[in-house]
């Protein structure tokens, strides 16, 4: 056969082959097979040289038709079998169902509780001040009147990075910190995470404070009352009563503690026939501590409390945010769960 | 700071319900954390009082006992107490009774012989570790009281939150005080007759305070004649509702 024939022929011979390649795969072979390095195509043009010279333009220049009509096939058959690929990948999309939106983060409850609390605080004047995680033992426990071997140091389960540097165990260091860097009168609130030795269904070894602090002449344990009655019923709604007890913290002299009328019962002890779970009975929940601050607390920080006075208060934030949003169980603060932090 | 509200009464005569005490308590500053009933456990058991008691036919170290519960009913009862005796008032815990830790008493038969309770020792009421034997009560027991009545222990005892300032209140004394105080009441300390002989204690034993500042006082009483022995009986309740184990008479009176 002649050269051209031969070249004529390998048009039909494709044809062929791409009807029955089922997958792009099977159609890359074929395509290897006619036009690729060692294909049909060039084997047939592997023998232009056995032609005489005159003879050779002419075969050329078919062997290119050729090619052209080859690889329009080739592309052809490519294109519909991609069209295939893609209606069976699409078959059984229905347009009409909703598209996947982006998730959408949210703010964390205790995120929310400190700033809903440094908001109604900022409202009343105060600044929000901030101090170091990692701490000094003297600004922790010493210069708020809680000397080495104290028992008062019992109270909290520190966790010691040295002798003398710690993991603040509450936010209370920071009133110090403050005071020493400016004179009175001063109004601060302190949000912020403390650490203690402690890991049960009800602590954690990290948690978050916000602590307060007011000095000036004539600050009175009556404006302590004011303020905190205010800020709570802020916090937990108009309707709720507020209490205090004596208590006691080696830095405030007189010490209280604060209690709520409790947001689930409504301070009535109970929910229809069982105690309620959260004030256990008793109608109140306790829900932060709070005093005078101790002159001893004063001479630490070079104010003389014989010209001024000042209360100071510290709470909880993961348990304002437990009774507020009615959570359950601590540990959900902690564990990153989606299916919590999305209803925030 | 556990306090016996029984105790409590000895120093000052307060009669108001335990949660108006408890809540009284806490709005002083001595926050009332929980109320107990460390004798709960015994609400099913009774004063007995055995009538008879012979050796079991099948078995040399059990005895059978007929024993009287009050009410007219005497109960057929198997022990395995070597102290157990006629004409004892002892605890018994009738059929359906639970004992502190769960035991539920049956309708049984021990070698053959019925047995409608249990005469207990210490141990299984809970009270102490005391097993040798069956627990003996006082002669003056009537059949047929309820333990905790014969007793006359606490039914409530509170759990209070002693903070580090007031040390004063971790004795029944100091808190009858503020008790004596919230409620408008008469205190008083009772009367301790001391009968002093022989030489002075300075004479018999010399006291040193090495370091005044970390000691302030010390004092001293020499008690010639006495011997180590168990408690009364009830001094070691007391002892229990407020948590305490009693361990003998001198060890007791300190605590």
């Amino acid at each position: 056969m002649s050269l051209i024939a031969e070249l004529e022929k390998l048009i039909p011979d494709l044809r062929t082959e791409l009807i029955r390649a089922c997958s792009l795969q099977e159609l890359e072979q074929a395509r290897v097979a006619c036009l690729g390095r060692k294909g049909s195509l060039a084997r047939i043009m592997a023998r232009l040289p056995e032609l005489a010279p005159t003879e050779r333009p002419a075969v050329g220049q078919k062997a290119n038709e050729v090619k052209t009509r080859l690889t329009e096939l080739m592309e052809q058959r490519t294109a519909e079998l991609e069209a295939l690929e893609d209606a069976r990948r699409l078959s059984g999309f229905d347009a009409s169902l909703p598209g996947r939106a982006p998730r959408q983060g949210s703010r964390h409850p205790t995120t929310l509780v400190i700033e809903e609390i440094c908001d109604i605080f900022q409202g009343l004047g105060y600044e929000v001040a901030s101090g170091p995680e990692v701490e000094a033992d003297y600004y922790n426990f010493e210069a708020l009147n809680m000397p080495p071997e104290h028992p008062a140091r019992d109270m909290q389960d520190t966790l010691y990075i040295t002798d003398r540097i710690l993991m603040r165990t509450h936010t209370s260091p920071v009133q110090v910190r403050t005071m020493k860097s400016r004179k009175p009168p001063l109004a601060v609130i302190v949000p912020g995470k403390v650490y203690r030795r402690d890991s049960d269904l009800t602590h954690t070894p990290m948690f978050h404070q916000i602590e307060g602090l007011m000095v000036g002449r004539d600050v009175s344990m009556a404006q302590l009352r004011g303020t905190l009655t205010v800020f709570l019923r802020g916090v937990f709604g108009l309707e709720t009563r507020v209490r205090f007890r004596p208590s006691f913290f080696p830095f405030t002299e007189p010490s209280a503690e604060a209690d709520i009328s409790c947001c689930i019962c409504g301070g009535r002890g109970h929910s229809g026939e069982d105690v309620c779970r959260v004030c256990k009975g008793t109608g109140w929940v306790e829900i932060l501590g709070c005093g005078m601050v101790d002159p001893a607390v004063f001479e630490s920080v070079g104010y003389d409390p014989e010209e001024v006075t000042g209360f100071a208060f510290g709470l909880g934030v993961e348990r304002v945010a437990m009774l507020k949003y009615g959570i359950g169980d601590l540990r959900m603060f902690f564990e990153n769960d989606a299916r919590f932090l999305a209803q925030f | 700071m556990l306090l016996s509200t029984k105790w409590l009464r000895e120093y000052t005569p307060c009669d108001v319900a335990t949660q108006t005490l408890s809540d009284a308590l806490t709005m002083l500053g001595l926050e009332v954390e929980d109320i107990l009933h460390p004798f709960a456990g015994l609400k099913d058991v009774v004063v007995g009082h055995v009538v008879e008691c012979g050796r079991h036919p099948e078995a040399d170290k059990l005895s059978v006992c007929r024993v009287d519960v009050g009410q007219g009913e005497v109960l057929d009862i198997v022990c395995g107490a070597p102290n157990v005796a006629r004409n004892q008032k002892a605890p018994v815990a009738p059929v359906g009774a639970v004992l502190p830790g769960g035991l539920e008493i049956r309708k049984t038969k021990l070698r053959g012989q019925p047995s409608h309770g249990m005469i207990c020792s210490e141990r299984e009421l809970g009270l102490s570790g005391a097993h040798d034997g069956i627990m003996v009560l006082p002669e003056d027991c009537v059949p047929g009281t309820r333990l905790v009545d014969a007793l006359d222990v606490d039914a409530e005892v509170l759990d209070i939150n002693v903070t580090p300032n007031r040390a004063d209140c971790l004795s029944v004394i100091g808190l009858a005080r503020e008790v004596a105080l919230a409620f408008k009441l008469p205190f008083r300390l009772p009367e301790y007759p001391l009968h002093e002989s022989g030489a002075d204690a300075s004479a018999l034993v010399r006291i040193e305070i090495p370091d005044p500042e970390l000691c302030r006082l010390y004092q001293g009483r020499i008690l010639e004649g006495a011997a180590v022995k168990t408690s009364p009986l009830h001094v070691r309740c007391r002892l229990f509702a407020m948590g305490v184990r009693a361990l003998s008479n001198i060890v007791d009176a300190t605590n």
